[in-house]
C-alpha cells in the first residue's frame, strides 16, 4: 500500500499531462485532415471519440509504463502489453459507432472485392490489415529507439562502474 | 567502523580488529582481510597451484564442479560457489547468475539489454550476462 501511495503521484501527474498532450495534438490532427477534406464541421461523436480514444490510450500507458501497477516488468513487455490493450480498447470503443479507423482516415478505403481469394481477403480486411501495419512499425520504431538509447544506458552504467572501480583502488591505496 | 593505520619500523604487517563480540559479521571480515594476503588453491589439469583472488576474471560452476577463469589459464577449484561468496568481498565479486561470479575489479564496460539483463564486457573481451535476478544487486552497488 506504501508503495502504491509513492507512485500514485508519478502516475496521476503522467496522466494529466499524457491526456493533454494526446488531446491537444489529435485534435490538430482532426483539423488538419478536416482542412485537407475540405470539411466545414467537426461533429460531436468525432470530438467525444477523440477525447475517449485519448482518455483511454493515456490511462493504459500510464498504467502500463509507470510503476503503479508493474513494479519490475521490462520495457519490451510493457510495450507489448500496451500495443495489445490499445489495440483491443480501439475496437472496442465504439463497438456501435463509427469504425476508428474509418474515423482516421475520413472513409473506407475504395478497395474492390473479388478476383482471387487473396484479393477478396485482402479487401474485406483492408482496414484490419492496416491497423496490424501501423502497430507492428510502432512497435519496431519503439524497440530501435530503445536499442539506441540503451547503448547510451551503457555508458552511464560504464561510467558508474569506472567511478566505483576507481574509489576501491582509492581505497586500498 | 573505523579504521587506523600506524606505521611502526621494523614491525610485521598485522591487523587487530577490536570488536564487543565476535559475531559472524566479525568473522567475515576476517576471512575478507585472511584472504587478501592469501591465494587460491587450484588444479591446472595435474599440477596444483595458487592464484591470487584479484587476477580472476570470474568463477563459474559448471557439473557441481568449480572453476576459475583469469586471463590465459582456466583452473579447477575446491569451493563450491555458495563458499566463495562468503569467502570473497561483496564489494569486489558479485554473484551474477546462479553459476557464476564475477571479479567486478576486471569488468571493463556494462551494457544494459532488451530482456533486462546487463551485458558485462571483461578487461580480455569476454561477455558475460548478469541476470534479471542479480542486475538490481549491481546497481544497487553502482549505485545506478
Amino acid at each position: 500500500m506504501t508503495q502504491f501511495k509513492q507512485y500514485l503521484p508519478q502516475f496521476l501527474t503522467w496522466l494529466r499531462n499524457g491526456f493533454a498532450f494526446c488531446t491537444t495534438w489529435f485534435l490538430l490532427l482532426l483539423l488538419a485532415l478536416g482542412v485537407l477534406h475540405g470539411a466545414e464541421t467537426v461533429t460531436m461523436q468525432a470530438l467525444v471519440h477523440l477525447l475517449l480514444w485519448c482518455a483511454g490510450g493515456s490511462l493504459l500507458f500510464c498504467l502500463i509504463f509507470t510503476k503503479l501497477l508493474l513494479r519490475s516488468a521490462g520495457f519490451t513487455f510493457r510495450l507489448t502489453l500496451f500495443l495489445l490493450l490499445a489495440a483491443g480498447y480501439q475496437f472496442l470503443l465504439p463497438i456501435y459507432g463509427p469504425n476508428p479507423l474509418r474515423f482516421l482516415f475520413g472513409k473506407q478505403f475504395p478497395m474492390q472485392y473479388g478476383g482471387t481469394q487473396w484479393e477478396y481477403f485482402v479487401g474485406a480486411n483492408f482496414n484490419a490489415i492496416v491497423f496490424v501495419g501501423i502497430m507492428a512499425v510502432l512497435f519496431l520504431a519503439c524497440m530501435v529507439i530503445y536499442h539506441f538509447y540503451s547503448k547510451k544506458k551503457g555508458t552511464l552504467y560504464t561510467e558508474a562502474l569506472r567511478r566505483y572501480q576507481e574509489e576501491g583502488e582509492n581505497a586500498a591505496v | 567502523m573505523e579504521i587506523q593505520i600506524q606505521e611502526q619500523a621494523d614491525s610485521p604487517l598485522q591487523v587487530i580488529i577490536r570488536c564487543t563480540r565476535a559475531d559472524e559479521r566479525i568473522r567475515r571480515l576476517r576471512s575478507h582481510i585472511a584472504l587478501f594476503d592469501s591465494r587460491l588453491q587450484a588444479k591446472d589439469g595435474e599440477a596444483t597451484c595458487f592464484v591470487d583472488a584479484c587476477e580472476v576474471l570470474y568463477f563459474e560452476s559448471v557439473d557441481n564442479r568449480t572453476f576459475l577463469y583469469t586471463v590465459d589459464a582456466v583452473m579447477e577449484i575446491r569451493q563450491r560457489l555458495y563458499e566463495l561468496e562468503l569467502l570473497l568481498s561483496e564489494r569486489e565479486f558479485l554473484r551474477i547468475s546462479k553459476s557464476q561470479i564475477v571479479n567486478i575489479r576486471k569488468i571493463r564496460s556494462l551494457r544494459p539489454e532488451l530482456n533486462r539483463t546487463i551485458l558485462a564486457t571483461m578487461c580480455n573481451g569476454e561477455k558475460l550476462s548478469i541476470s534479471r535476478k542479480y542486475a538490481p544487486a549491481l546497481r544497487r552497488l553502482l549505485q545506478i
